[in-house]
């Protein structure tokens, strides 16, 4: 996930510090073990879920959410970061969310085309991610809310969210694009030459 | 004077298919939202304008955002099928035709992809702006 809030991730990163010096240190896990071991206990939560024991489902995707802090941390802190790394978390996050989803949909008899549509919209947003670094990391989380609200209501806020996420990342791009183009164009504010820059004096002069 | 003629023909557009469709409540909000208000995009820009010229007056500063943009489909499509309504489809595809018919740089699929539909050289905004205030206006005139 990416942190937006600068200094939020030296902070996590220092509360985190003695759980992954834990898995690393004493249990000699590399990142991306920790990675795998949290996909399992996510797919356990997930089986949990399908055959109705949603509570206790959703304590497991409670530690499987937190290995995939833990492996995220381990990698910063030990310098273990790759690309296969982040590859392969992005392809379990992105399963589990699948499957979480499409299991509470079946054990609350939740309208699928919501549920498809908020899977839609995560993939959406995960499509620009990388280009935009933004990312609201409300997926898995947000199902804790089902403790206090209906289901269908906390899957219909997943899927605004994320259309919201990729507006935002649209617009980041946006912005990132037009500035790119203006410092890396040697004509400057000049095209097809035309200056295009007039200060408030010369325009009420007419020149 | 192009921009006011743009908006212009966005409002009469959008008012002359809300009144064809005889859409009613929240219908009239998406169609306004889809077919005019979604131009108020240029104000995200207004921080880059303002970090880049200051206060000079530029003229041909690109102000279009993707959400104008084909690309944009990929969020609006999904949001008329949660809603059960075309409206907001409907109404950004008309935005969309009378944005493609000025003359300014486009890019459709940024940033999937960086293809560019160029700056026209020819300068029919003024015109294609008239023209379709002027067409609009006459239906308008005539359903009225």
């Amino acid at each position: 996930m990416y942190i937006v809030v600068p200094g939020v991730k030296k902070t996590y990163d220092g509360v985190m510090r003695p759980i992954s010096d834990l898995f690393h240190l004493k249990l000699k896990m590399l990142p991306n073990h920790v990675s795998v071991l949290g996909f399992l206990i996510g797919l356990v939560s997930v089986g949990l879920i399908f055959l109705t024991h949603w509570q206790l489902g959703l304590i497991m995707m409670g530690i499987s959410l937190f290995l995939d802090g833990v492996d995220g941390n381990i990698a910063r802190v030990y310098g273990l970061e790759s690309k296969t790394g982040e590859q392969l978390e992005i392809i379990f996050d992105r399963s589990l969310e699948v499957l979480m989803f499409v299991a509470l949909a079946y054990n609350f008899g939740v309208d699928y085309k919501v549920v498809f549509l908020a899977i839609y919209s995560i993939l959406l947003m995960t499509s620009l991610r990388d280009k935009a670094k933004f990312d609201p990391g409300l997926k898995r989380v947000s199902l804790i809310l089902i403790l206090v609200m209906s289901y269908e209501i906390i899957i219909s806020l997943v899927f605004f969210a994320h259309i919201g996420a990729f507006i935002l990342q649209l617009c980041i791009l946006d912005n990132k694009n037009q500035n790119l183009n203006v410092e890396t164009s040697e004509e400057g504010p000049v095209k097809d030459g035309i200056n295009m820059n007039y200060n408030l004096q010369d325009y009420l002069r007419g020149k | 004077m192009v921009n006011k003629m743009n908006i212009i023909a966005h409002i009469l557009v959008t008012f002359l298919f809300i009144k064809l469709g005889d859409l009613t409540g929240i219908d009239i909000f998406w169609a306004a939202l889809f077919g005019v208000l979604i131009d108020f995009d240029h104000l995200i820009k207004v921080p880059l304008y303002l970090k880049q010229n200051g206060f000079k007056i530029v003229r041909y500063w690109n102000w279009r955002t993707s959400l104008q943009e084909p690309v944009s489909y990929l969020w609006i499509v999904p949001l008329a099928v949660y809603s059960r309504t075309w409206v907001p489809v409907f109404f950004f595809t008309t935005h969309l035709i009378l944005d493609y018919i000025m003359s300014y740089e486009k890019q459709p699929f940024y940033p999937f992809l960086d293809f560019k539909i160029p700056k026209r050289r020819v300068k029919i905004d003024d015109f294609a702006g008239i023209s379709t205030v002027v067409i609009v206006g006459c239906i308008l005139l005539y359903l009225v």
